[in-house]
């Protein structure tokens, strides 16, 4: 190893988030190499000084004053039920249970069987109607590049969209605790929604696939609702839900556009 | 994770109250630590109240109760982060009573100082991650997690926050 290519790796050497080949390559460098062996010193030195910032001191009334807001917190459905079902435990889940899958089934039977596709999210926090979706744009209307600053994900930049497409308005919308970047693709009267969020917290439709299947390796679900196909898979560092194309060809054409760009190098 | 603390998670789930204070005693020293160092000191105490008014509305939904201590984090840095974006925190000190050029030959407070001088250069991501590694000893994958970023990213974060850190104290210490 040279020595450009062993400080490329000091940084993840002194976290010890190196394999043991590199781990030994680097290893052997700096016992010849004092400008590397420096630049590390340099880096043990950064740690040490983060520790001189000492511990700050919470006020002492923080939690009184914590204390008085959450009695004024008038408090949601859900914390209801959960203290419900905390104060009469198994017999109270027992019959929410009970309750639920009779009211699911009930759901079914009544939309048709497999032509029900509910609005369900693996995060709560995350469903929406795909209604609520497309009219939605509730959030702050920014410019692309605006959003792609604001967020802690990768964004993609929709520079070169597929013919026929153009760039309609993005927001930046807030869910939970995080960020989602929507933006309305527009194509003749036609429109698609693409939302972008962080990989960890994806936003999803429909607890029942139409369909189960692989972009470029990746797992993606399509489910149909409204007349729309919804397209819903993630790459190394954005979750992506699509939806709008009215046919699977526009579908797929739109799918491979996005993922491509995004599994390029930034 | 603890059976004590999988108690306490289901009790604030369930709303009781002497388990959301139960929580908030294990945990309100690293909020705060962390609002200080990513917000400032001002808005240290207002920010640590939201960040546990928002984890007590949203721990319901929790489902993955193992995953406690690295969801905190994240709401705890999505809220500074968030509150960087309304109110950038410029040259606010970390500490109530900044240290002066005067405070004596106490070297460790001045290179704190120094340091907080630098932290203000870096931008909010940078500092974040930087600060979740070594104030918080997250690993690389956690800090992925919390910041929503890949762990290649934070790998690439952390290389250039100290290089930038270290830039900006050399320059100091050559007086410019």
């Amino acid at each position: 190893m040279n020595c450009d290519q062993v400080q490329r790796l000091l940084s993840r050497f002194h976290d010890g988030e190196l394999n043991a080949t590199q781990r030994a390559g680097i290893e052997l460098h700096l016992g010849n190499c004092a400008l590397c062996l420096a630049e590390l010193s340099a880096i043990a030195e950064l740690a040490e000084l983060v520790r001189t910032l000492g511990e700050p001191e919470p006020p002492a009334q923080l939690w009184e004053q914590l204390a008085r807001r959450l009695e004024c917190k008038v408090p949601t459905r859900f914390e209801r039920m959960w203290r419900m079902l905390y104060t009469w435990k198994y017999a109270a889940a027992a019959a929410l249970l009970l309750l639920a899958l009779g009211a699911a089934w009930l759901v079914y039977k009544a939309a048709g069987g497999h032509e029900a596709v509910s609005n369900s999210g693996s995060h709560p926090e995350m469903e929406h109607s795909l209604d609520g979706l497309l009219a939605a744009h509730t959030g702050e209307r920014v410019s692309l590049q605006e959003a792609a600053r604001r967020v802690n994900f990768r964004v993609l930049a929709l520079s070169d969209l597929p013919e026929g497409f153009r760039l309609g308005e993005c927001c930046l919308c807030q869910d939970g605790c995080c960020d989602l970047v929507q933006c309305r693709l527009l194509c003749g009267t036609d429109q698609v929604i693409l939302v972008q969020c962080r990989p960890d917290h994806p936003v999803r439709f429909g607890d029942r696939p139409v369909l189960e299947t692989r972009v470029n390796g990746k797992a993606a679900s399509i489910v149909q609702r409204d007349g729309c196909l919804i397209c819903s898979w993630q790459t190394r560092d954005t979750a992506l839900t699509l939806a709008g194309p009215r046919d699977l060809s526009q579908l797929v054409r739109l799918v491979a556009y996005v993922d491509q760009r995004l599994e390029s190098k930034p | 994770m603890t059976d004590e603390l999988t108690d306490i998670i289901a009790g604030c789930q369930a709303g009781d109250q002497s388990a959301q204070r139960q929580l908030y005693e294990r945990y309100h020293r690293m909020v705060y630590r962390l609002a200080v160092r990513l917000a400032g000191v001002r808005d240290a105490a207002d920010l640590a109240q939201e960040i546990f008014l928002r984890v007590f509305a949203r721990i319901g939904s929790l489902q993955n109760r193992a995953a406690f201590t690295t969801w905190l984090y994240r709401v705890t840095a999505n809220e500074c982060l968030r509150h960087q974006r309304r109110r950038p925190r410029g040259c606010e000190p970390m500490r109530e009573e900044p240290i002066s050029e005067a405070a004596g030959p106490d070297r460790l407070l001045e290179q704190a100082d120094l340091l907080e001088r630098a932290l203000d250069q870096l931008n909010a991501s940078l500092r974040a991650a930087f600060l979740l590694r070594e104030s918080e000893g997250l690993s690389y994958q956690e800090i992925a997690e919390v910041l929503g970023i890949a762990p290649g990213t934070v790998a690439s974060q952390l290389s250039r926050a100290r290089a930038e850190l270290q830039a900006y104290l050399r320059r100091i210490e050559q007086g410019h």
